[in-house]
Order: structure tokens, then C-alpha cells, then sequence
């Protein structure tokens, strides 16, 4: 039981990454390499403003959710937005621009991360001490603050899924996703979406950087491993479908956990790939992608 | 008249010549380090090792340079990865033509180093690579002024004797230095106590959540755990040992076997999983230094605003050997240069540094490194109130454990 439950902590904080990334690429047909980074960000942000500013956590969090709002809409309105705004007149998207671009944000971000904070790794304050504890009986389940943050995540994600369902803004990005150009002949403003799905995903992956920093201390390279794990449930769950990120993510997570402890835990992170090899070859499009073709 | 013009003028321009020969900046030495200095590998360790390096070249040259030539230093980055630490090696020996390198952090990368500096007949001074392994290869330009896994697993094994355990977990990252440290733990364990039950478990140096190993600790939690493993990953198991309320206990001791206290960021990162930690550490304030010692821990303090680290003081004897062992060969030639390595006979920053010439873990080593125990009693307690508590004939108290 323990086990399923760290898996599904797990899978909520993986969960936040790669909704993110899910509807980047959903939307933008961008694979967005920066998006460790973003995480990266957040969990400095998170450690820098507590440690200095010494205001309660719950303030830090929106600050840290308000600069990866920022930090994503900068980033769309300054190096994405030029490789599509001829989209919609049907100039041709160049995919490959994208990778080039945000594989070299990513590299920039650690890079610069490195000569502005040091070398040396920080740790923000929990959101509770980190002595107080879950227990069951004379077990320690896990800390106060791993609980809280997991809380934190899975209501964030919630409002996140239903914002997208069935909100006015939501139901934009989903006519977006589904068709771009389509939904600019209806007289959506695609460019004002793109906006939008950067700026809810640098508010996703700096959250889950934050809520992670007690644990994991930021650093300038903190966000490559979940950056990783984010492309694997994006995949895992069909590239774009923001239910299969979600599930995908969980599975993950508790596979992952079940492996580690059952199987052995030096191929704990090789668990992830067995899982996506095994569902694509029972269905190459992801769990809830949809077979595509193009002409 | 005018003879003894011309003779002024000759004159005036033979004497512009030879001031100007003598003041003329003579040909650097050249020195080449490999230190990560970005990820996977330890950028803090390698940063100190960087920083005891330039204090040293800077003394160095203070005192008129090596052989009366300045020294500079190339610094290549090994990123941690043995790949790159190999690739560094090479280009420093075969493009930048150094005589000598300084330098190693993580095992498995002075591990591949090794096979270079060996291949190209090219001395080595290791700083911070503690593998057995790396010595036992008994190549002859590998000179090692950095502590082996041999003598920590000593002054670990004693201690856990000392606190009367009987079951003791190691929890070793993957790399040629947390295994070989974790097996020699083991093996000396059970030679001087063969009744305390010793496993390890090895996990991946580059994971953050080390919940399924932990699990299964939480439950039926040992007398001792024993993390042997590099920053930052060192902290985070550290921290997540305290989050799953494993160790420090009232039950359990915590005894860090990689030397992590004595670090610049460890109270960044392990705040109230650091209190009741006891853990080896090659440099305590209350150490005795040397005079040399005193002098680096003075500038260092001064140049960096904060305590200095053993890996300073590794990174400047590895590079004051060097320049000491370069002046007795009067050369640059390798092999005298690696003779006169090997008769290194000097005081270095913590004590009288010889090299061991045995074959085996200690071949070309610095035996006697000088370390201790040290526990903290308070969250963010600074390295130089931590009390010693082993060995004995050093300790200012006594270990305890936490109440609740």
C-alpha cells in the first residue's frame, strides 16, 4: 500500500511537468526542450524567496506560479512566436527550428543558472518541517510536507484539467489543438493561445519545481531527470491528449515505485522506458494519442 | 670625443638589452587540471579543488615560480563523466603539451584518467579520487596526496565497532568510488567485529527520490546507516533518510562515510536531517594545521568568505607536491620528475606527506591523511563547533543520539 501511494505522490508531481508539455505540443506541435528548465526556475525561485524574503509559502508559491507564467509567455512572445506566426497564412511551420531553439534555451537557462547561483546546490524551507510525519502505526509513511505538497499538486492539476475542459479559454486552446488553422479561420486568435499554453506550463513545471525543492534542493541542472521522465509520459499517453499525460503520468509513477522496490531499484528509471516500449508497440499512437495522416 | 661617444651609445644599448632580458617575461610552465565543473559531476567539490589549486599557484609564483619560471594552470572540465575526464586528459597532454596534471574528482573518472596518464607517461596528482581501485592498477605516474577508500573504511568500520551496532545498512552510489567504499567497508567490518551484520545497497548517483529503497529501512530501520555518496545527491538522501524518520533516531545513527559535512552547502541543503549526523571529515578547525595550513585556511577564508574545506587543502598539496617534486628534478623530463614524486618528503597543509610505495591501495599514496568523526549536535551548527567524537584519542566528546 505504501508503495502505491509514493507512486501516486509521485505521479502527481510528474504529472504537473508533463501536462505542461502535453499541451505545448498539443497545441504548438512543439516539443518543448526547455521545459527541465522551467522546472529548474521554479524550484530556485521557490528556495530564493523563502530563504530571503522570509514570507509565508503560500505567498512563495504564487510568486513562483506567477514567474513561470512570465517566464513561459517571454519565451513564446520571444523565440516560439517567429517560427509560427506565418502559420496561419499557410507559410510553412518548421518544426526542427523548434527543437533547435528550445534545446538551446535549455542549454542557455542550466548555463546561465550556473553563473548566477553558483555551483552549489540550495534547499528551500517545507511547507511543513520535514520531522513532522505521516504514520501508520509505528511506520512513517512519509513527511508532512511531501503530503501537503502532493495536495498542493493534485488541486492544481484538478483546476488545471477543468479550466482546460470547460472553460471559455480552454475550450480556445482545444480548437486550437485540434485544428490551428481552422480555429483561426473561425476567428481565434491563435497567437493570443500560444501565449497562453506557455504561460500555464511554465506555471505547471515552476510549481512542481517548488513543491519539489525541499526534497530534491535546486540546482542549475535539477530539471533534466524530470524534463526526461515529462517526454516519456507525453509519449506514453499519445502525444497532445491531455487525459493520457495525466494517466500516463500515474502509471509511471506507480510502476516506477512497484519496480524499485519489487524488482530492483538500480533500473528503477529504466521501468519507464519498458513501460512506454510496451505500450507502443501495442498501440504506437500512446495510450489516448489518435492515429494520424498526413497528405 | 667621439670615440667615447660611440662607446656611451654601445653601451647605453647592450645595458637596454640586458635589463630587458632580465626583465623579460620568461616562459610560463604549464600545468594542466581536470575538475568537473558541471554536472552529473560534484561542481562543489570541484570548485574547492579549483580553489586550493589557485592558492596554491599563487604562492607559488609569490615565491619566484618553479625553477624560476612562473606557473599557470589549463583547467578542463571531466563534467564527472569518465568519457569526458578521459578526453580532457588527452587534449591537455597532447594539445596544450603539459608536463604534469593535477586534479580528479569522482573515482571513476581519475579511473579513466589513469589509463592516460599512463599511456603518454605523463604524472598524475590526484586531489579527490578516493578508489582503491585507481592505486591498486600500480601505475607509476599516478601519485595520490587525496585520502583512499582503504583508510576511510578503516576509521568507518572502528567507529561503527565503537558504537556497539548490530546491523548496519550502507547505502553506496553507483560509481567505482561508493562501491569499492561500501565492499572495503564491508570486508573490514567484518575482520574486527565479525558479529555486526553488514549489507549495502547501490543507487544511482544521479536519482533525487530515493523513496523504494527507503521504504523497506523505515520498517525494520538498522543500528547504522551509512550513506557513501557525492553532492547534491549526498544531501538529498541525507534529507529523505530524516523525512522517512530512518535515521538520525533515537535507534539509528546516521554516519556519512563521503566527508559531506565539511563542505561550504551542506547546511543549505540538509538543515534538521543534519543534526545528530556524524560523519568522516578529513579537515576540522580544531584540527591541528600546519603552518602552511594555517597560511591557506587564512587566504582562503579571506578570498572566499567562508571556512575552507578539506578539498581545498587537497587541491593545494597535490599542486605544491608538484611544484616541489618539479624543483628537486631541476626538469620538466617525466621520468625524473616522477622519480622525484616518488621521493616526496615534505610538509604539506595538514602533515609530512610521503608516498607509500607498497603495491596495492596504498601504492604511491599519501598514507597518513589525517581525519576524525565529527557529530552535530544543533541544525546549522558551523563545522568548528561539531565535536569530534572518534578517535578517541581525538575526541571532544562523546556521540549522541537524538531523545525522540
Amino acid at each position: 500500500m505504501d508503495v502505491f501511494i509514493t507512486g501516486i505522490i509521485m505521479g502527481t508531481f510528474y504529472a504537473l511537468m508533463a501536462l505542461g508539455l502535453s499541451l505545448i505540443f498539443g497545441s504548438l506541435k512543439i516539443v518543448n526542450f526547455a521545459h527541465g528548465e522551467f522546472f529548474m526556475i521554479g524550484a530556485y525561485a521557490y528556495a530564493l524567496i523563502a530563504i530571503n524574503l522570509k514570507i509565508p509559502l503560500v505567498f512563495v508559491l504564487f510568486s513562483v506560479v506567477f514567474i513561470g507564467i512570465i517566464l513561459g509567455v517571454t519565451v513564446e512572445r520571444l523565440l516560439m512566436r517567429p517560427l509560427y506566426q506565418k502559420f496561419t497564412e499557410w507559410g510553412a511551420m518548421r518544426d526542427e527550428y523548434a527543437i533547435i531553439i528550445t534545446f538551446g534555451l535549455s542549454l542557455f537557462l542550466m548555463n546561465l543558472a550556473n553563473q548566477i547561483f553558483g555551483p552549489y546546490p540550495i534547499s528551500g524551507p517545507g511547507l511543513r518541517p520535514l520531522r513532522e510525519r505521516i504514520m501508520i502505526g509505528d511506520i512513517v509513511m512519509m513527511s508532512s510536507h511531501r503530503i501537503i505538497a502532493f495536495g498542493v499538486g493534485a488541486g492544481v492539476l484538478i483546476i488545471a484539467i477543468l479550466l482546460v475542459r470547460y472553460s471559455p479559454w480552454g475550450k480556445v486552446i482545444q480548437a486550437v489543438s485540434q485544428n490551428r488553422f481552422g480555429a483561426s479561420i473561425a476567428g481565434i486568435n491563435s497567437t493570443q493561445v500560444s501565449s497562453i499554453v506557455f504561460g500555464i506550463s511554465g506555471a505547471l513545471a515552476g510549481l512542481s519545481g517548488a513543491l519539489l525543492c525541499p526534497i530534491f534542493s535546486a540546482e542549475p541542472f535539477v530539471g533534466a531527470l524530470p524534463a526526461v521522465k515529462s517526454f516519456v509520459i507525453v509519449v506514453l499517453g499519445g502525444m497532445g491528449s491531455v487525459p493520457g499525460s495525466i494517466l500516463g503520468a500515474y502509471l509511471l509513477g506507480v510502476f516506477e515505485q512497484f519496480g524499485a522496490v519489487y524488482i530492483s531499484y538500480t533500473y528503477r528509471d529504466t521501468f519507464g522506458f519498458l513501460i512506454l516500449i510496451l505500450v507502443l508497440l501495442l498501440r504506437p499512437q500512446g495510450i489516448f494519442g489518435e492515429k494520424a495522416r498526413e497528405v | 670625443m667621439r670615440k667615447v661617444r660611440w662607446i656611451t651609445v654601445v653601451m647605453f644599448v647592450v645595458g637596454i638589452f640586458a635589463i630587458g632580458g632580465v626583465a623579460s617575461p620568461q616562459e610560463p610552465i604549464i600545468i594542466g587540471s581536470v575538475e568537473p565543473s558541471s554536472p552529473p559531476g560534484s561542481i562543489a567539490q570541484g570548485s574547492e579543488a579549483i580553489a586550493g589549486i589557485k592558492l596554491a599557484i599563487e604562492m607559488i609564483n609569490e615565491q619566484g615560480g618553479i625553477l624560476g619560471r612562473p606557473v599557470e594552470v589549463i583547467f578542463e572540465d571531466s563534467m564527472g563523466i569518465p568519457e569526458k575526464g578521459r578526453a580532457a586528459t588527452e587534449r591537455l597532454i597532447v594539445k596544450e603539451k603539459v608536463s604534469l596534471i593535477v586534479g580528479g574528482n569522482h573515482s571513476s573518472v581519475c579511473m579513466a584518467m589513469s589509463d592516460v596518464a599512463h599511456s603518454y607517461n605523463i604524472p598524475f596528482v590526484n586531489v579527490n579520487c578516493w578508489s582503491d581501485a585507481i592505486r591498486e592498477k600500480g601505475y607509476n605516474q599516478w601519485f595520490n596526496t587525496s585520502v583512499n577508500n582503504s583508510r576511510i573504511a578503516v576509521g568507518g568500520a572502528e567507529f561503527v565497532k565503537a558504537l556497539g551496532a548490530k546491523r548496519v545498512v550502507v547505502l553506496a552510489e553507483n560509481t567505482d568510488f561508493g562501491i569499492g567504499l561500501a565492499r572495503g567497508f564491508k570486508k573490514h567490518l567484518a575482520t574486527i567485529a565479525p558479529g555486526i551484520d553488514c549489507n549495502y545497497t547501490v543507487l544511482d548517483r544521479e536519482a533525487k527520490d530515493f523513496t523504494p529503497a527507503l521504504l523497506g529501512l523505515a520498517k525494520f530501520p538498522p543500528d547504522v546507516v551509512v550513506p557513501i555518496m557525492d553532492p547534491p545527491t549526498g544531501y538529498i538522501i541525507i534529507n529523505q533518510l530524516f523525512e522517512y524518520g530512518i535515521a538520525p533516531t533515537p535507534k539509528t545513527w546516521l554516519l556519512d562515510l563521503d566527508a559531506l559535512a565539511e563542505l561550504p552547502d551542506f547546511w543549505d541543503n540538509v538543515k534538521e536531517g543534519g543534526k545528530y549526523l556524524t560523519g568522516i571529515a578529513l579537515f576540522h578547525p580544531l584540527m591541528k594545521l600546519t603552518d602552511l595550513g594555517k597560511n591557506v585556511r587564512k587566504r582562503h577564508i579571506k578570498k572566499a568568505g567562508r571556512e575552507a574545506s578539506r578539498v581545498v587543502f587537497q587541491g593545494f598539496d597535490a599542486m605544491w607536491v608538484v611544484s616541489k617534486a618539479i624543483e628537486r628534478a631541476g626538469t620538466l623530463k617525466t621520468d625524473a620528475v616522477i622519480k622525484a614524486l616518488g621521493k616526496t618528503d615534505l610538509i604539506g597543509t595538514r602533515g609530512r606527506i610521503t608516498f607509500c610505495m607498497d603495491k596495492g591501495p596504498f601504492y604511491q599514496q599519501w598514507v597518513e591523511v589525517p581525519y576524525s568523526i565529527i557529530q552535530f549536535t544543533e541544525t546549522g551548527q558551523p563545522l568548528a563547533e561539531a565535536s569530534i567524537v572518534f578517535p578517541p584519542e581525538q575526541a571532544t566528546a562523546k556521540p549522541v543520539r537524538p531523545r525522540k
